[in-house]
């Protein structure tokens, strides 16, 4: 079963289109939407799905597949297999971009970190632990 | 392609059928009104005559009239086959109907195969073709043929006037073959060169850009060879004349 | 690799190219855009050898260098196709003269279209698509598309594109497009070529051509900048420059905005208006 990639191109962002796809799928995997094993979209597929040029997702597959994250199989198509040696650092980096986009707009605001921590504190200690189902069931952190 | 050309070549010979009703026709006129007693045998005779001569020049000037009338020259231009074959399919079911129907007329009318109607058929056809990428219009391109029917039939005598002339040829009562054959080819030259020179470098340009080869090349030689005619053709009628 | 060398055309009177060079590498997407009547159809007609050069060379690939209009699948905005047959007899015509065994009618089937109808009274669409399909079936390693895609619907546009990308990822194809809009093709494009005046004004890969292309809304013309075309508003304008880069932004009073490319050639062209004085 190949779960669908839901991914938003943003044509008008500074990042390139294989940088966005590469990073959705890579939030993908971390986020336990794509387990380790499931296989992704073909490129054809993709693709067409995206209206992007087959060979950007060749560069994207290849990239991820260099970097850990997934593997290729003769015929079959491409899996995700994370190789714990490359993709350490990758999800707390993720972690931090996401995190630096959300302080950054906050402090922008005029309030400052206290006020951060003490927000996310209130509002977001009941959730601790997710409900979520997408989540993989013991996260380590 | 050729499935096409033969398929095309029988509508257009089919379009041509509309003359045979001068047989039931003629007939119905000659019994009713003028009375000349006409032998129906005759007539139709007549008529298939007719009929080949109509289709000669129609099949030679239709010969692109699938290109030109759904404007996919552009299309034939970028198939992958050479214009001498795209033209050898064109002409090959064309030039072979005419051959059948003019077998078949030399057979019921017990004529020879090579005679001088067979000539001037074959010039009609071939001019009619050589003219279809220039002449758009059938009022044009018939005035056009009729000219250069006319021209013919000037020119045979006037070179057989010539030869009559140089002594080589006995007498002057009928153009032999070779000289007809010879004036056929030498009025269609320059037409065929003029054509040949704009059909190999067709381009998907409009085509009435493209028809400088046909000023330059036909039109001359035309008026070379009706100056030629002028000439001698007015000293063979003064001599026939004389006779 | 498609190599045009000191091409000279013209169209009667018009002469629209003069020493004109270009190489497209193999498997390249490339974009050609431009105002209308620059000559863009003119050069697709060109590579497609529909039209012949007064002057210069189209040299094609190796691989496709013996009979280059056998690999060479063209579309044009004239569509031209012997509309008198039916859809069946254009296949087939197509198919002999190609020499191609197989036909997949998927697209055909997808578009409702029946082989016993004639060309001519296929919906400009469906005459697209079908007109795609023949193309499609002799297997091109060079696809030249020219303005085709603008006059059909949505649907069809984008069935049109799917199967442009299936192609694109079943086997290595160049392809040659000509368009004037980019909404959906801007991610599927190598690069983007831009014509004026019968030369090339822009030639860059996509990425590249974003990231040097951008807008700047402020009070006032930043400087050192050159500015494609302006917007003005009551207070503040937005100028399109070109060509930008990012170790100016610090010194820039005002909002850079980064552009998709719709917006990016819209800036060029707007150019070249403001050039000849229509504002």
């Amino acid at each position: 079963m190949i779960k669908p990639l839901i991914i938003d191109i943003d044509a008008k962002s500074p990042l390139p289109i294989y940088e966005q796809v590469k990073f959705a799928i890579k939030l993908a995997i971390f986020s336990g939407y794509l387990a380790e094993g499931d296989q992704l979209t073909s490129i054809r597929d993709l693709s067409v799905q995206l209206k992007i040029n087959p060979n950007t997702i060749i560069k994207v597959y290849g990239q991820l597949e260099e970097e850990g994250f997934i593997t290729s199989r003769q015929g079959s198509g491409y899996y995700v297999k994370i190789d714990p040696t490359k993709v350490h650092r990758e999800k707390y980096e993720v972690f931090e971009e996401l995190s630096a986009e959300y302080v950054h707009k906050a402090l922008g605001l005029g309030y400052t970190v206290d006020d951060i921590l003490k927000l996310v504190q209130q509002k977001y200690r009941s959730r601790n632990r997710s409900e979520d189902p997408k989540e993989p069931p013991h996260a380590s952190d | 392609m050729l499935n096409k050309e033969f398929r095309d070549t029988l509508k257009r010979l089919g379009e041509c059928f509309f003359i045979l009703i001068a047989v039931p026709l003629g007939y119905l006129w000659d019994r009713i009104v003028v009375k000349f007693g006409w032998d129906f045998w005759g007539i139709l005779k007549g008529v298939l005559v007719a009929l080949i001569f109509v289709y000669a020049a129609y099949a030679g000037a239709t010969i692109f009239r699938a290109e030109k009338k759904d404007q996919a020259f552009e299309y034939l231009l970028s198939l992958p086959v050479s214009r001498g074959r795209i033209f050898a399919a064109k002409l090959l079911p064309r030039l072979g109907c005419l051959v059948v129907l003019y077998a078949v007329m030399t057979i019921l009318a017990k004529s020879p195969f090579f005679s001088p109607v067979g000539i001037m058929l074959a010039f009609v056809f071939l001019a009619a073709a050589f003219l279809s990428l220039a002449i758009d219009s059938v009022v044009i391109g018939l005035l056009a043929i009729l000219l250069l029917l006319g021209l013919y039939y000037s020119t045979h005598p006037t070179f057989s006037f010539i030869a009559w002339n140089l002594h080589l040829i006995p007498s002057l009562t009928s153009s032999p073959m070779i000289i007809r054959s010879l004036s056929a080819l030498i009025l269609l030259l320059p037409f065929g060169i003029a054509f040949w020179r704009v059909y190999s470098h067709l381009d998907a340009k409009p085509l009435n850009l493209q028809m400088k080869p046909y000023y330059l090349i036909s039109l001359p030689s035309l008026l070379v060879i009706i100056a030629l005619i002028m000439i001698f053709f007015g000293r063979y009628l003064t001599m026939m004349g004389k006779n | 690799m498609l190599q045009i060398k000191n091409l000279s055309f013209r169209y009667g009177k018009h002469r629209v190219f003069q020493d004109f060079g270009l190489d497209v590498p193999d498997g390249q997407v490339c974009l050609i855009t431009g105002v209308n009547g620059v000559g863009k159809s003119t050069l697709l007609k060109l590579f497609a050898a529909v039209l012949r050069p007064d002057a210069g060379t189209i040299e094609f690939p190796k691989s496709m260098a013996q009979d280059p209009k056998r690999k060479i699948g063209f579309i044009s905005d004239s569509l031209s196709l012997y509309k008198s047959l039916t859809v069946g007899q254009a296949i087939r015509y197509h198919r002999d003269v190609y020499s191609v065994r197989t036909f997949d009618d998927n697209l055909i089937r997808h578009t409702k279209i029946e082989r016993g109808q004639r060309v001519k009274d296929l919906s400009a669409g469906q005459r697209t698509i079908f007109h795609l399909s023949l193309i499609l079936s002799t297997e091109p390693d060079i696809l030249l598309i020219d303005e085709v895609i603008h006059s059909i619907d949505a649907y069809l546009r984008k069935l049109f594109l799917d199967q442009l990308i299936a192609l694109i990822s079943r086997r290595s194809v160049t392809v040659i497009m000509v368009n004037l809009n980019f909404y959906d093709i801007e991610h599927i494009v190598n690069r983007v070529i831009l014509l004026r005046s019968g030369k090339i004004l822009v030639d860059e890969p996509i990425e590249e051509l974003k990231a040097k292309v951008k807008k700047i809304v402020a009070a006032k013309q930043p400087a050192a900048l050159a500015v494609l075309s302006q917007s003005d508003f009551s207070g503040y304008s937005e100028f399109y420059v070109y060509p930008y880069e990012p170790g100016l932004a610090g010194d820039i009073e005002g909002n850079v905005v980064d552009l998709n490319l719709t917006e990016i050639i819209s800036a060029f062209i707007g150019g070249e208006y403001a050039e000849q004085g229509i504002s």
